[in-house]
């Protein structure tokens, strides 16, 4: 009788014991759902095996989303143990306070890339540990391109121009060019010059755009494609560059797609599509200009109540082998130096092109040009397209305007 | 019957024959014009039911052709990840439970609004008409905040109040203009009869309210089930998430996959059609109330 009121005693105090050591860790993520796992299933479940007093709740909120959602928990105290935030998010919450410092105390900050550094620190406190570095370039359609005698994804604009008139001249669409997104990264890679000012200045009003020939260039350039028959400038404006886009190169009619590297997932799942990621053509580099955007990160909000569980988190995510399998399944860069990661699939020319040194961050993703400026971009560039008679001052000085206003 | 009975008869009957003819054209290109608009109308929901069936070569290759077989996997993979039935269920639990809270308050807050002419009551009347206008970014900190403190956190009454306080402004405003119209003879009448101000809300006015509740119920019913802000915020148990967070959470709003948000597309309107095809009656009566005298 005794045996057995101390075996049950045992059993409930294991119990009690188990469930009180249990810890849900409240993670707010815009990737891991069922769109885009970006490999956090797979991950959750070894961090649980490695941390079996751990269990973690992800809750998927979209990137647009998270700024609505989010800062109501972190100003009532109530935050999530662990969020994602991007460049944006760690200047915005962690200007105001919402973010605990990481610490400089971690391998990881050590391997981190400076330029991705600068991005997650604030005021000198480390606050977002970065997961990815995401490639925007140039998707090319290698059995159209064949089709119309070239075997190489072009990578200068000469090339892309001799591509555009073989295409058209064998009645294959050449490009897409949707003025809310693809136009921008071309304007972008041939506006910028890596050796030239920071686009910082360009950000904080020192320069203006408007007064810039490469920018002034970059546009000339966009009527140069449409001279070549890279595209119809009208059709391309009203293209929704998140969903048709993407859909018209999926579908094998469109030889080419200037966009982002996170849609080679779902670009390999299509049968019989043969296709390359090449950093875009531009006229600085004889190999294309790589796009890097500096990708999200975790943070631990200040008030997080399990801020111990979180940190283990990031520790976990600061192991190669657990990084690497965000990596993969994103087709995204390390942001660190020294780790062993496998490239991306499918981008062999962009990758070549990181190697040479050819590229660059894009100053929308690490803060260099206001937010407020991107829909300005976007705005800007689909109007241009509309009319491109009009004078690239026109289109530039709203840039300058927007800048001005965030000031 | 003479000759000339005879021509009246035949000229009368063409003239009635050429009338009618007319008629028919007339009706039939009006049923035309209507039925080109109504599929007009559908061709969306045709297409997003089409491409719920195809195969993602399919989509990709032939982007606007019919399916070549009803290809059922992207079903089965939306309602093995959605958690679909439970979704559904509290979908409806919350819709149903908001549209009761928001019916009732409404119409008991806006029958002294449309009765007592004062400027205090007009004061009152407009401040639930800014209530509409206050957009969503307004109004989340200070809920989620109130309902931290009140422990409604992930809570179905907590969901179901956020969303009848919001939707009240909505159903005053309906219910005010509707209750002012109907005559103050009745209500004298059954004062007469020693009704109370309860009584003759509750035997009087609130059976006069069938169809503007109708419309009203319908719109409620809208707005509820496809918001997913605030369950986003104020839920985080899965077992509670309503069927729009768990389209949203399915499908992502970064890029589309065709072979996920057209399934889910269609399982999260599915439950919202057959509301309104089971109350259909009542909510168009509600929509032409008033129209004819």
């Amino acid at each position: 009788m005794n045996k057995t009121l101390v075996a049950a005693a045992a059993i409930l105090v294991g119990i009690g014991g188990s469930a009180q050591a249990m810890t849900d860790l409240d993670v707010v993520a815009w990737k891991g759902n069922v769109a885009q796992p970006a490999g956090l299933p797979e991950l959750i479940k070894r961090f649980e095996e490695q941390n079996p007093d751990i269990k973690v709740d992800l809750s998927y909120v979209s990137r647009k989303d998270v700024d609505k959602v989010v800062p109501p928990r972190l100003q009532s105290g109530n935050p999530p143990d662990v969020t994602m935030v991007d460049a944006s998010l760690v200047a915005l919450w962690g200007g105001a306070g919402f973010l605990s410092d990481l610490g400089e105390d971690h391998d990881w900050y050590k391997k981190m890339l400076p330029s991705v550094k600068k991005v997650m620190t604030l005021d000198g406190k480390v606050l977002a540990y970065p997961l990815e570095i995401v490639g925007m370039g140039n998707f090319v359609n290698m059995d159209l391109l064949k089709k119309a005698g070239i075997d190489k994804a072009p990578v200068t604009i000469d090339e892309l121009k001799t591509a555009c008139t073989a295409l058209a001249d064998k009645g294959i669409s050449p490009m897409i060019f949707s003025g809310g997104f693809s136009a921008m990264l071309y304007v972008g890679a041939n506006g910028i010059n890596p050796k030239g000012p920071s686009p910082a200045e360009f950000g904080n009003g020192d320069l203006k755009f408007a007064d810039d020939p490469n920018y002034n260039a970059a546009l000339d350039s966009v009527r140069d494609l449409v001279a070549a028959k890279c595209f119809d400038p009208k059709l391309q404006a009203a293209l929704d560059p998140w969903a048709t886009a993407p859909q018209a190169f999926r579908s094998g009619t469109v030889a080419m797609l200037p966009h982002g590297a996170w849609n080679i997932s779902d670009f390999a799942k299509v049968d019989g599509l043969n296709f390359e990621f090449a950093p875009m053509p531009s006229s600085f580099s004889k190999d294309g200009l790589a796009l890097d955007l500096v990708g999200p990160g975790w943070a631990i909000p200040k008030d997080a109540a399990h801020a111990e569980a979180a940190r283990k988190w990031i520790e976990f995510f600061a192991k190669p082998e657990n990084l690497n399998v965000f990596l993969s399944v994103e087709n995204a860069y390390s942001p660190y130096s020294g780790d062993a990661t496998p490239p991306p699939k499918f981008s062999g020319p962009y990758t070549a092109a990181r190697k040479a040194g050819d590229s660059i961050l894009w100053p929308f993703s690490n803060e260099e040009f206001p937010k407020q400026l991107q829909s300005e971009w976007e705005n800007s560039l689909t109007g241009f397209l509309l009319n491109l008679d009009k004078p690239n001052k026109d289109t530039l000085d709203r840039w300058d305007e927007s800048v001005e206003d965030n000031l | 019957m003479s000759a000339a009975d005879t021509s009246t008869v035949k000229k009368t009957g063409r003239k009635f024959d050429a009338n009618l003819l007319r008629r028919r054209v007339k009706l039939s290109l009006a049923h035309g014009f209507v039925l080109t608009l109504v599929v007009i109308m559908l061709l969306p929901l045709v297409y997003m039911v089409m491409m719920s069936f195809k195969t993602s070569t399919e989509i990709a290759q032939n982007p606007l052709g019919l399916p070549k077989s009803l290809y059922w996997g992207n079903y089965m993979e939306a309602l093995s990840s959605m958690g679909y039935v439970r979704s559904v269920l509290n979908s409806l639990f919350v819709t149903l439970s908001v549209i009761v809270v928001v019916v009732f308050a409404g119409a008991m807050a806006a029958y002294p609004l449309a009765r007592i002419k004062s400027r205090a009551s007009q004061l009152i009347v407009m401040i639930m008409a800014l209530g509409l206008a206050t957009p969503n970014f307004v109004t989340i900190t200070p809920i989620y905040v109130i309902f931290r403190e009140l422990g409604l956190l992930d809570t179905y009454l907590g969901i179901v109040l956020a969303f009848a306080a919001l939707k009240l402004p909505l159903a005053v405003f309906f219910y005010t203009g509707f209750i002012a119209a109907i005559p103050i003879e009745l209500e004298e009448a059954a004062r007469l009869d020693n009704c109370n101000n309860w009584q003759i809300f509750w035997h009087v006015i609130r059976p006069l309210l069938a169809p503007v509740t109708a419309t009203l119920s319908l719109f409620v019913m809208i707005m509820v089930w496809n918001d997913f802000i605030y369950p986003l915020l104020l839920l985080t148990d899965k077992n509670k998430l309503t069927v729009m967070i768990s389209v949203y959470k399915f499908v992502g709003n970064t890029g589309i996959d065709p072979t996920k948000l057209f399934p889910a597309a269609v399982l999260g309107s599915i439950p919202l059609l057959l509301l309104f095809a089971v109350f259909q009656r009542k909510i168009m009566s509600g929509a032409t109330a008033g129209a004819v005298k």
